[in-house]
């Protein structure tokens, strides 16, 4: 029986990959099918759970042998359900930043000028607006009140939310529909342009059949087989070069060695602190309210040191008490466990618990392999230049400390930094020249005709922000360019 | 037959998760003669003096929150109690890690635990014969933690147990229940506490562009 023919086939449903899908089958491609690895949940299906039961059935926990863990989206919509919806543009340090010999990280044509466009398209999409004060909980006032104290400015971010309930569940998947995910935007323009979402279909290989691609996947047990004309590959930080790396394995010729190197969790550290007793009126706040991302940033630092950061909101007693270690600041606990341990617990959850992530220009210092059953995999390639960025980081936010009387719990060892991270970037990295990246400066894979790349893995190195907004532009210009060649001049 | 409670396979599946995390931990600490602990089958494994009816239990713990009544059972129960102190010894009579029913959740087979409580029953028991001449879950409340912080001392990998208990009983209804930890909720826009109103909190730099940085 001859494969199953379409013109293009999308794998992935995230950003990466449902924006080009989308714009193929309104540019008139009658034949565009996206294969998601996850189920499709709608709102309704979502729930306000802290479970893990739950939250590994929206999101991926990849676990790797060096037992980190990382999240990517499983479902249809992809990491746009379960992350928190920050959507900042990348700053023109994060575009100019450059390798130890000099050369861009991004390709030429990557700017804030050319890039504008693209980020108002999919600002106007997903509704990203900026927050004002009012929306920010308190969660956010208190991560203001501590910058403020330490002289340090603070910004209000750019989210995808709508009128926002600030429950505290937004990385479970909002059950109040009030986040624009891909499911609120994209995807029904998508299907009512024709284009097919699958569910369950885990695409195994990709191989070249002629003119045409050959898309091998797995839907149950079933194994199957797809031709197209154009393959985007939008499987995510980790799947996308794992699929790579399987299909190179299975006889793909001509992908280079860049595939799975230069992985970047785009300098993410998450940890706690602790108010300090009168610091304002800490009675009157609770942790646990308001939305994930407390709605602020500071850029305070980013010109001297590299990275931004924002308080967590929504904080619920697992994540923090597991957090704690032992310590040796007077405000700590000494040790975290027994009954000093409990009644410290008692005593900050939940009126002077705080939550931060750092964001940063950090080098890579991991890299995306396959275990033998083809899973994703990540290795560290320790870097000494890793290693000064969280020296500035931890340098800094002890000033914070101080000033502020903000007592800073260090979230894991420095080892397991990145652990649970979301932001995968670079495994398959964008490059100005063949010979530096996996994709070219317009997403096709270098050497690969028609075989299309622009989710998180080809963006070329850490931003700095959260990234879904740049994904998404970036996926707007690659397709952009298949759709208006002309595009391609500016 | 499924007879586990919606909650009860949650938190099964949270201990599975991290569990394999540390199960790997170990893994990757490469092999150490302390870790050669016994994995096996422990449920012949019973202390005889525990079923002397009506006598305290030699573990001094009024429940051994779903432990099997093993020593093994005793070692884990009494670990936990260690870690957060159940509310039999609590002055203040907040529960803990024995009335959560944590040490239960080193012994449901489901979970990459199982196969760790014979190497935690060793560890503890190692150190414990320094510590008090006798097993972890027959010495002393002092004598426990000065035990347990030893063999944290001397093998850093053994946080991962102590790290379990944590996770296990603050992700707990128990626990939740008494810091106050809502969880589901209709949002709290509407709270009068929930924001610090309108006014800047904070020196903005982005101002007047979009709250994007140039």
């Amino acid at each position: 029986m001859p494969n199953e023919r379409v013109d293009a086939v999308i794998i992935g449903s995230g950003y990466g990959g449902t924006i080009p899908a989308t714009r193929l089958a309104e540019a008139g491609m009658r034949r565009v099918v996206v294969l998601e690895r996850g189920v499709r949940k709608e709102t309704r299906e979502l729930e306000q759970s802290d479970a893990l039961a739950y939250q590994t059935a929206v999101v991926d926990l990849v676990v790797s042998s060096q037992n980190i863990a990382f999240r990517t989206g499983k479902l249809v919509g992809g990491a746009s359900i379960a992350m928190d919806g920050a959507m900042f543009r990348v700053p023109r340090r994060s575009f100019e930043r450059r390798d130890g010999a000099g050369r861009r990280h991004w390709p030429e044509r990557y700017t804030p000028e050319a890039m504008a466009p693209y980020y108002q398209r999919v600002e106007e999409m997903f509704g990203v607006r900026h927050f004002p004060w009012s929306e920010i909980p308190k969660a956010g006032g208190m991560f203001a009140k501590m910058l403020a104290r330490a002289d340090a400015s603070c910004d209000r971010a750019r989210m995808n939310y709508g009128d926002c309930l600030q429950c505290g569940f937004c990385a479970q998947g909002c059950i109040y529909n009030k986040k624009h995910t891909l499911l609120h935007t994209y995807i029904p323009r998508a299907e009512r342009a024709g284009a097919v979402f699958r569910t369950g279909c885990d695409v195994r290989t990709i191989e070249r059949s002629g003119a045409l691609w050959t898309v091998r996947y797995l839907e149950g047990a079933e194994a199957k087989a797809i031709d197209a004309d154009i393959v985007f590959v939008a499987g995510g930080g980790l799947h996308t070069p794992a699929l790579l790396l399987r299909s190179r394995a299975a006889g793909l010729a001509g992908l280079n060695a860049h595939v799975g190197e230069h992985f970047n969790h785009n300098g993410e550290l998450q940890f706690f602190g602790v108010l300090p007793e009168g610091f304002d009126d800490l009675d009157r706040y609770k942790c646990y309210a308001g939305m994930d991302n407390a709605g602020l940033m500071t850029w305070h630092w980013f010109e001297s040191d590299d990275f931004t950061l924002h308080p967590g909101g929504g904080i619920e007693p697992t994540v923090f008490a597991a957090a704690v270690q032992s310590s040796t600041d007077a405000r700590l606990p000494r040790k975290a466990w027994g009954m000093e341990f409990k009644r410290w617990v008692e005593s900050v959850y939940p009126h002077r618990v705080m939550g931060f992530s750092s964001l940063g220009l950090a080098d890579s210092h991991h890299a995306v392999t396959i275990k033998p059953d083809g899973s994703p995999d990540v290795v560290s390639r320790p870097r000494e230049s890793y290693d000064r960025y969280l020296d500035r980081l931890e340098a800094r936010v002890q000033e914070v400390s101080r000033a502020s009387g903000v007592a800073i719990i260090p979230g894991y060892p420095r080892r397991y930094s990145g652990m649970t991270s979301a932001h995968l970037l670079a495994a398959c990295r964008m490059s100005e020249r063949a010979e530096d990246g996996v994709v070219d400066p317009f997403g096709q894979v270098w050497g690969q005709r028609n075989l299309y790349l622009c989710d998180a893995s080809a963006i070329p190195y850490a931003l700095g922000v959260n990234p879904a907004l740049t994904i998404s532009a970036v996926a707007e210009r690659v397709v952009d360019g298949i759709i208006n060649p002309a595009s391609r001049m500016s | 037959m499924n007879t586990l409670s919606k909650q009860q396979r949650e938190r099964r599946r949270l201990l599975q998760v991290f569990s394999a995390l540390a199960a790997q931990f170990v893994q990757a600490c490469g092999p150490r003669a302390v870790l050669s602990g016994d994995a096996g089958d422990h449920d012949g494994d019973v202390d005889a003096s525990a079923s002397d009816s009506g006598a305290r239990h030699p573990t001094g713990l009024p429940t051994l929150g779903g432990a099997p009544d093993t020593l093994v059972g005793h070692a884990i129960a009494t670990l936990c109690d260690t870690v957060i102190p159940g509310a039999h010894r609590d002055p203040t009579g907040a529960p803990g890690a024995v009335d959560a029913g944590v040490p239960a959740l080193f012994f449901d087979r489901a979970l990459p635990a199982a196969a760790l409580v014979g190497l935690i029953r060793t560890v503890l028991d190692g150190v414990a014969s320094e510590v008090g001449g006798r097993a972890f879950s027959r010495l002393t409340v002092e004598q426990r933690e000065t035990a347990l912080q030893m063999a944290l001392d001397r093998l850093p990998e053994a946080e991962f147990a102590v790290q379990l208990v944590r996770l296990g009983y603050y992700a707990s209804p128990v626990a939740a229940r008494h810091l106050g930890y809502p969880g589901p909720n209709p949002g709290y826009r509407d709270d009068p506490d929930f924001s610090f109103g309108p006014d800047p909190l904070a020196r903005e730099i982005t101002t007047g562009t979009d709250g994007n940085f140039p």
